[in-house]
């Protein structure tokens, strides 16, 4: 009470006088108007397009508010945002803001932060990466603390002799458990199990390529891996930019104790399959894929398109099941499904589609979807969609939050947005990962992809990864079949 | 020799060896420049001051890439760049006078900024080198002014990890000279041990501890803090011998003979006389003037100064795939392409659009080309990827502009403006980036904008896929999807030509009809129709349209020679070297 009533008497005394009222939201960069949000939320700084003089930003919540007084950019102060954030946790916030433009003060509509009551896991990995075509310089895996704006390096492939490496993935949100494909002469994947990093060689002989997509399993014994032919193609019209496509993919588990890899045996189908993006059920005992039929690439591209399945796995016996079940068929939906990711509670399986393809990235068109496994109905995520690409996401531990990359400021440069699941299971309008200067987004060439959530800080930096790469030959596997 | 006649002499010396080098920088190698202009993207942010002041040799890199972005106008670059070597100049002179006065023998000061502008003729070494080393001297100098002793120990042993940390391994120079002038001038040899050994100790010391705080790049970088060379991970480190000889030279003074007036001329004419020969010498050898020529191409081909272009190939006919490629883009855009392209060196269809390097420069050169037919998601594509392999991480202004426009052409205006944004934060293609950005999503615009309105309408309507080994395919597809496209349908014949390719030549050709019109049939076309109608024993009924008897004339004078004469090459080349006809026979194609 105090706090507003010092609050009432800040904004009588040193706020503007004669104010002209907009009855729209503030041209806010980046867009956090009508958003929910974690409490533990590093501060959401903005900027407003129309670069005003002056700007006064007042928040209001049931008890307690902020008053910030700044120019075009707005900053919150880290300690005192946390507060607000804290106190409101459930409730909404009012965000009034008013901006001296020409000379004139104008007061937009007040827009609203929903503080969630569930918390999002407060770190996030990401690869930081120029969204080129076929060359690639500076590559980064960082980590991010999400309550605050501290951020580092996990790895750097000017460590690892410009090596390409690919997205950091975790297991549940274990900061205990993740991998990366790290390539380059002395590279190999990198798993982070228990604290220790191993370098593994998961190209065998007969296999099409190392390991690319997948997924470690639960208990961290198991990798599930496709192993892909990846051809780029570049397109010529305007609206179109990048294609890449798989000309033969294959599936194959991982055993990191044994040090075996099998061919994953489908049941018999007709024609040629390309099968990838493999991921395992929340519980370990399922494994969701994307198939398509082989077709001849790349005249057929446009038709090249991907259902998404579950086949039955028994960790104890390394076995899989005798039949596939279809989540999402091609042919009756029309669109082509990538990157499937179970949430945690084992209810929800997130993924992308577009129109056609197996490269999500490149295509504008690219949404996300989620399903109910619990009652087999789908969501188009009305809210969370945007145009351009949105694709490569992950769950936060909870199951409440899911983190993504969008394309939709401008087409190019993902960046990482995060929404809400309510307890009806609805999302709510995603917000972008905020940044210490809000203009940062303007100026950054890197793009963010795949981002990644954990509950908390991975053990290992650019350092262990220099030294791992350089540290002599990776593991190698032995190929076996199916019990 | 009078005091003032040694100070004139002097001011003269430096006056002079600066003019050279202006002269030099600025006129003879500015291409050079305008080169290394084009491959970063200097920022007035503070965000883009701070990465790179936090890097060992940060301040050495920071001003390097700030006086190279005045290379945008090689004037002022060559300026700055004369302004840098003067000043090492004087900065060495003052160091020599502080070992002992030696007027007569000061033009041997000027060997280390001569030695340096030779280090310069290699394009890949930057400027922050140079800096690094006027800023360690000047560090030297301000050692030199302290009266104290202890006092200048302890900023002696204070600059070591700061000259690291501002300007890299070119610091090196601060570390040796003040403590063995110290021992040359006061005769005392425990300096070595109470200074230089401590000095050297933590300079050797300090890359590990960098490594240790940052992490971030590998130990190599540190030990070479400062990127003097764009090649990052591979160093030549024998150049840094200068900065050896930079240290050291101050300290030969002391061993050189005094002269009087009359040897003291001497003196004087045999040092003018050595300057002229390390200068003679660093021209002849060092400057790389094949290099000079492709990136005088490059220039005027970024600027479009077509013309700049064609007078140079009249002076010297290209003979290299990049630079005969730029000739073929000039001749296009001043629509001589189809009458003298033979009339120059041809280097194959490597020589009309050569396939994509991974380099830095050569997508670059060959986006250019691409940018012109219109087909703007490869130009886009091919200055991305040239951004992205410039060897020392940086981002390119040009590629950056280039990306703007691509966008802007293909109405992706989000993109665009994000372009725009970083260029309006660069000093001279600010105005640029603002007027551009007033055509943001004003499509009517863009449309009536002579260059970005043309492009748009010859981009393609319906997609393909880009292919390295069907470009005669694509020129064609672009031709037939718009056939106001005059450069496509000329590419695509022009490739045909150099392919030697008559029958896909003659299939094409007339594809022109009706919408490409000329006064005459163009030189090449016409010398190829009268080839591939003689290929058919000039059957009246199958004469192409419009071909004229002098060209079948010609023809048949270059076949008697051909028949008759035992090196018909030789005497061809006289004769007919200018036509399609000899590139039939002789050229590579």
């Amino acid at each position: 009470m105090l706090l507003l009533l010092l609050l009432c008497g800040l904004l009588a005394c040193g706020g503007p006088q004669e104010v002209e009222v907009c009855e729209q939201f503030p041209p806010i960069y980046p867009d956090y108007t009508e958003v929910t949000i974690p409490s533990n939320i590093a501060p959401l700084n903005f900027l407003l397009r129309n670069k005003p003089s002056q700007v006064e930003v007042s928040i209001k919540g049931k008890t307690t508010g902020l008053l910030l007084r700044s120019d075009y950019k707005v900053q919150f102060q880290g300690r005192r945002w946390r507060k607000v954030l804290e106190a409101e946790k459930g409730g909404t916030l009012q965000v009034l803001v008013k901006a001296k433009v020409d000379g004139r003060w104008i007061q937009y509509a007040p827009f609203s932060w929903h503080i969630a009551e569930e918390r999002i896991d407060p770190y996030l990995s990401y690869r930081l990466i120029e969204p080129g075509y076929e060359v690639w310089n500076a590559l980064q895996l960082r980590e991010r603390h999400l309550e605050s704006f501290a951020e580092r390096v996990i790895a750097d492939n000017n460590l690892t002799d410009r090596s390409c490496m690919n997205c950091h993935t975790y297991t549940k949100n274990d900061p205990s458990l993740s991998f990366f494909h790290l390539r380059g002469k002395d590279g190999g994947t990198i798993l982070n199990r228990n604290g220790e990093l191993r370098k593994l060689d998961t190209r065998v002989a007969g296999m099409l390529s190392s390991a690319v997509y997948g997924e470690l399993h639960p208990s961290g014994r198991y990798g599930i891996f496709s192993s892909n032919v990846i051809i780029p193609e570049f397109h010529t019209l305007a609206e179109k930019r990048l294609e890449v496509y798989d000309n033969a993919s294959e599936i194959y588990l991982y055993d990191f104790d044994a040090r075996t890899v099998q061919t994953v045996a489908f049941p018999v189908s007709e024609g040629e399959k390309l099968r990838t993006f493999p991921v395992f059920s929340a519980d370990g005992r399922s494994v969701y894929y994307c198939e398509a039929p082989y077709l001849p690439l790349p005249d057929s591209i446009q038709y090249l398109k991907y259902d998404l399945h579950r086949i039955a796995f028994d960790p104890d016996r390394r076995a899989f099941g005798t039949a596939v079940d279809t989540l999402y068929s091609a042919n009756a939906m029309g669109g082509s499904v990538c990157h499937p990711k179970a949430s945690p509670d084992g209810n929800f399986l997130l993924y992308t589609v577009a129109d056609y393809g197996t490269f999500p990235i490149w295509h504008q068109e690219t949404d996300l979807q989620l399903f109910d496994l619990r009652t087999g109905e789908r969501d188009s995520l009305d809210r969370v969609n945007a145009p351009g690409s949105d694709t490569y996401h992950s769950w936060s531990s909870g199951s409440r939050w899911f983190v993504f990359a969008s394309k939709r400021d401008d087409g190019i440069y993902g960046k990482p947005y995060f929404a809400y699941v309510d307890r009806q299971g609805r999302a709510h309008k995603p917000f972008v990962l905020p940044q210490r200067d809000p203009a940062h987004y303007d100026y950054t060439l890197k793009s963010y992809n795949i981002p990644e959530l954990s509950t908390g800080p991975l053990s290992f930096d650019a350092g262990d990864i220099e030294r791992i790469y350089r540290a002599g030959e990776a593991e190698t596997f032995t190929r076996v079949e199916e019990p | 020799m009078k005091r003032r006649t040694h100070a004139i002499i002097g001011w003269t010396t430096t006056v002079s060896l600066g003019l050279l080098f202006w002269f030099f920088f600025a006129v003879c190698y500015r291409h050079h420049g305008h080169y290394q202009e084009q491959m970063q993207l200097f920022l007035f942010t503070p965000a883009y001051f701070l990465e790179l002041i936090g890097r060992p040799g940060g301040l050495a890199i920071y001003l390097g890439r700030f006086f190279t972005q005045f290379f945008y106008d090689s004037f002022t670059g060559g300026f700055l760049v004369a302004l840098l070597l003067v000043a090492l100049q004087r900065l060495v002179r003052d160091a020599a006078n502080q070992v002992t006065r030696l007027p007569s023998a000061q033009l041997l000061t000027c060997i280390p900024s001569l030695l340096y502008a030779a280090v310069l003729c290699d394009e890949n070494m930057l400027l922050n080198g140079l800096v690094a080393l006027v800023g360690a001297m000047a560090a030297v100098a301000v050692y030199n002014r302290i009266g104290r002793p202890a006092a200048r120990a302890v900023y002696y042993l204070l600059m070591v990890p700061v000259s690291y940390f501002l300007w890299g391994v070119g610091a090196l120079v601060f570390v040796l000279l003040p403590p063995l002038t110290e021992c040359i001038r006061r005769r005392r040899w425990t300096f070595l041990l109470t200074l230089l050994l401590p000095g050297i100790l933590l300079f050797a010391a300090l890359p590990f501890l960098a490594k240790a705080v940052y992490m971030q790049y590998p130990i190599e970088r540190y030990l070479l803090a400062g990127d003097y060379y764009r090649f990052v991970h591979a160093y030549p480190v024998a150049f840094l011998s200068v900065f050896l000889f930079t240290a050291l030279l101050p300290l030969l003074y002391r061993v050189l003979p005094r002269r009087r007036y009359a040897a003291a001329r001497m003196q004087y004419a045999s040092q003018l006389l050595l300057l002229a020969l390390l200068a003679a010498l660093g021209v002849w050898r060092v400057a790389d003037w094949k290099k000079e020529e492709l990136m005088a191409y490059d220039y005027y081909a970024r600027v479009q100064k077509w013309n700049s272009i064609l007078a140079m190939a009249d002076k010297k006919a290209p003979t290299g795939p990049l630079t005969v490629a730029m000739l073929n883009l000039a001749l296009s855009r001043t629509d001589h392409l189809p009458e003298y392209m033979f009339t120059y060196y041809q280097n194959g269809t490597e020589g009309l659009i050569p396939s994509f390097a991974k380099d830095h420069l050569q997508p670059l050169m060959v986006g250019e080309i691409y940018y012109w037919l219109g087909l703007i998601n490869t130009a886009q594509r091919f200055a991305f990827d040239a951004m992205e392999t410039i060897p020392d991480y940086q981002k390119s202004v040009r590629a950056v502009k280039r990306l703007a426009e691509t966008n802007l052409i293909n109405g992706r205006y989000a993109v665009a403006a994000k372009y725009l944004s970083l260029l309006e934060n660069t000093l001279y293609y600010r105005s640029w980036a603002k007027q551009t950005r007033t055509y943001l999503a004003n499509e009517a615009r863009i449309n009536a904008h002579p260059e970005w309105g043309t492009l748009r309408s010859y981009r393609p309507g319906e997609d393909f896929f880009f292919s390295e080994t069907e470009k005669d395919q694509m020129f064609g597809l672009l031709f037939q999807q718009n056939p106001s496209n005059r450069m496509a349908y000329e590419y695509l014949l022009a490739f045909t030509l150099l392919k030697k390719d008559l029958p896909a030549f003659y299939r094409y050709y007339p594809l022109g009809e009706g919408t490409i019109t000329y006064g005459m049939i163009p030189r090449a076309y016409r010398e190829a129709l009268a080839l591939i109608w003689s290929q058919v024993n000039y059957d009246p009924a199958r004469k192409p349209h419009g071909l004229s008897d002098r060209a079948v004339g010609r023809l048949e004078n270059y076949r008697g020679i051909f028949t008759t004469q035992s090196d018909p090459a030789s005497a061809l080349k006289r004769t007919h070297g200018d036509s399609y006809w000899f590139y039939f026979h002789f050229g590579t194609n």
